[in-house]
């Protein structure tokens, strides 16, 4: 019994944490060796009337007035609370405090019972992660700052550039109205580089805006069906349709969350692709979902022209076409108008396609 | 009651008697501070609990950092308590930093009260020439720094989910991860209004009897403090209780209760 005796004092004196036995008045009672090495103390001046707030730190102090006793009190105990220990030599120890209340046999009273860890180490630690953190958000908030400001630029530039370009191709179908462009010859050939320029001048700087625009704010997401979005562009590109005697044909599309606006961007981009990408035949579209575990996945397919296999990722990319001009008139910021939207809303799109096969894209999107 | 004011600063009305005893808490927790002492009064008086808004289950909501910027603000909402409640020549109880809330509020509506006890009261923490509150603006500084660090990340720190004191079982199943929880940034500003807002010059201006409760050492309210609230305020007493620490009615509660029902009676 005495060699256990033993080993019970040496476990609780030499503890690689502190072990501290409080009155709830504060007095301490008892104090292990390892703490009073921590405090470069002396254990009977610890224990010669002295209170636990005489060896914290001033934040510590009153905090332990205000939350560390009342926690014992309330819930007999605290857990994981961080303190500051202060020597007498002024040097802090940041601490982590668990606590208890408990029956003390020797003193025959309800006591605190306290165990004390040094985490020095963990807390400077802890005070890098806070120091990167703050940084980081700093760097977040002056990026979104710099966002805003490029978006705004770049609104306000399309914005200003559109009307020049409306003034010079109005002037020029004026001309034409005028009969003065109908002769052939050089003039005539030179006007009509100048109009499908301009007309690639609007179409770029319309797609700029819109790509511009394309923030998927989430005060504006709401429960939005597909089946509405999708039939809603087909109306907006009502002339394309007619123009190409194209056959749309929309299946049963599920709801999603997001913003209706956006979606519809999506699929109008997609079905004007499949019409403006097509083969010798007539273009028929099917769009139509499926549902698999967490996602839901909308096709659009279409028996147009097709495209390598290997392009398939490179198409989504800004301003990056796979045909010029002359062949698909286009600016090559469609898709990736697509792709931004379709991330910004938890989701993600791909393509598959073989040349003289037709294509389909892929959009999935988070069920509801 | 009205139920609005009543969900407002979550009250607890409870006791059988006539004479109102309105219990206020102190800065950190909430009226469960006073769960092993205002339960002894329900027999003979009317006790009234409530959460400072902002504290506990009040509607933090409510919480205007201009309204609260000094203690008026919570003395506003002990009268409009009291005119809710119909209270008449209640008698207020306030622990630390709302003793000061009682003063206040006394002295805007002295016919509201007929009494004031003030546990570990203090006008002023903060040292001044000639003053000893007992903290510096730096020991302020270090405990917003300590109220930080322990609303890191996780969620129990300070509202622990209930354990169940062995010692009274019947509080286990109603504590339920509501005591001290409080926002972050409006615990940090009421820290910083309580702990640096300067009530000396306003102790003249209570003319309500009054009962200063000091415990001896108090380290966040010193005795020195405690004598001063005494000797500033008229009609005041001065009693040292048989206690040490801050929180006599959590550590000493039944010093505390006798304390307070001796003064009772002898009114």
């Amino acid at each position: 019994m005495v060699a256990d005796e033993q080993l019970m004092t040496d476990l609780f004196e030499d503890a690689p944490c502190g072990f501290l036995t409080l009155d709830p008045e504060g007095y301490i009672l008892r104090v292990n060796n390892t703490l009073v090495k921590w405090l470069d103390s002396d254990k009977n001046e610890l224990l010669n009337g002295r209170m636990f707030h005489e060896i914290l730190g001033p934040g510590s102090r009153i905090y332990l007035a205000t939350h560390l006793i009342p926690l014992i009190e309330m819930h007999g105990e605290a857990i994981e609370i961080n303190m500051e220990l202060m020597r007498c030599d002024g040097r802090r120890i940041p601490v982590l405090i668990n606590a208890a209340k408990a029956y003390d046999q020797s003193f025959e009273k309800s006591v605190y019972q306290l165990s004390v860890l040094d985490i020095t180490q963990r807390k400077l630690y802890e005070n890098e992660l806070l120091r990167a953190r703050s940084k980081a958000e700093e760097k977040a908030q002056q990026l979104e700052a710099k966002n805003r400001e490029l978006e705004q630029f770049s609104g306000r530039l399309s914005h200003d550039l559109k009307s020049p370009l409306n003034t010079i191709s109005g002037m020029i179908s004026l001309m034409k109205r005028k009969n003065l462009l109908n002769e052939e010859g050089k003039p005539a050939e030179y006007f009509s580089l100048i109009e499908s320029n301009v007309e690639w001048m609007k179409r770029m700087v319309s797609d700029l805006l819109e790509f511009s625009n394309t923030e998927t704010r989430l005060a504006a997401m709401r429960m939005v069906d597909l089946g509405d979005v999708c039939k809603n562009a087909v109306r907006i590109l009502h002339q394309e349709v007619v123009k190409s005697r194209a056959k749309i044909q929309i299946g049963e599309l599920p709801p999603v969350y997001g913003s209706g606006v956006q979606l519809t961007r999506v699929f109008q981009n997609l079905i004007s692709n499949a019409l403006r990408y097509k083969s010798d035949r007539s273009p028929v579209v099917e769009v139509f979902s499926e549902t698999s575990g967490e996602l839901v996945e909308i096709y659009v397919k279409d028996n147009g022209a097709g495209f390598e296999p290997q392009y398939a990722e490179k198409i989504f990319d800004f301003m990056t076409r796979l045909h010029s001009d002359d062949q698909v008139k286009g600016s090559g910021i469609g898709l990736s108008i697509c792709k931004k939207i379709v991330e910004d809303h938890g989701g993600s799109i791909r393509a598959t396609s073989e040349p003289g096969k037709g294509s389909v894209f892929t959009v999935r999107l988070p069920k509801l | 009651m009205d139920s609005i004011v009543r969900d407002k600063f979550n009250i607890n009305r409870t006791g059988n008697g006539d004479t109102p005893v309105i219990f206020a808490h102190g800065y950190g927790c909430d009226q469960n501070m006073w769960r092993f002492v205002a339960p002894a009064f329900e027999e003979e008086y009317d006790v009234i609990l409530f959460d400072h808004i902002g504290s506990g289950k009040s509607d933090e909501s409510a919480y205007d950092y201009s309204k609260y910027a000094t203690l008026e603000g919570y003395a506003d909402d002990v009268i409009e308590i009291c005119e809710s409640l119909g209270l008449y020549r209640t008698v207020f109880v306030g622990h630390s930093v709302s003793a000061m809330i009682g003063a206040l509020a006394a002295a805007k509506q002295p016919a509201l009260f007929s009494r004031l006890i003030m546990v570990c009261p203090s006008p002023r923490f903060l040292n001044d020439e000639g003053y000893v509150g007992g903290f510096s603006e730096e020991d302020i500084g270090e405990l917003i720094k300590s109220l930080e660090s322990n609303y890191l990340g996780w969620a129990t720190s300070i509202t622990p989910v209930i354990v169940g004191d062995p010692e009274q079982p019947e509080f286990a199943e109603e504590l339920q991860n509501s005591f001290c929880r409080m926002n972050p940034d409006i615990a940090k500003h009421f820290a910083k209004v309580a702990f640096t807002s300067d009530h000396r010059d306003d102790l003249d201006d209570v003319s309500t009897p009054t009962l200063v409760l000091q415990c001896n050492p108090d380290h966040l309210a010193p005795v020195g403090v405690g004598k001063y609230v005494h000797q500033n305020i008229k009609q005041s007493r001065y009693i040292e209780l048989d206690s040490a620490g801050h929180c006599p009615h959590l550590t000493s509660p039944q010093k505390t209760i006798r304390a307070i029902r001796n003064d009772l009676k002898e009114e």
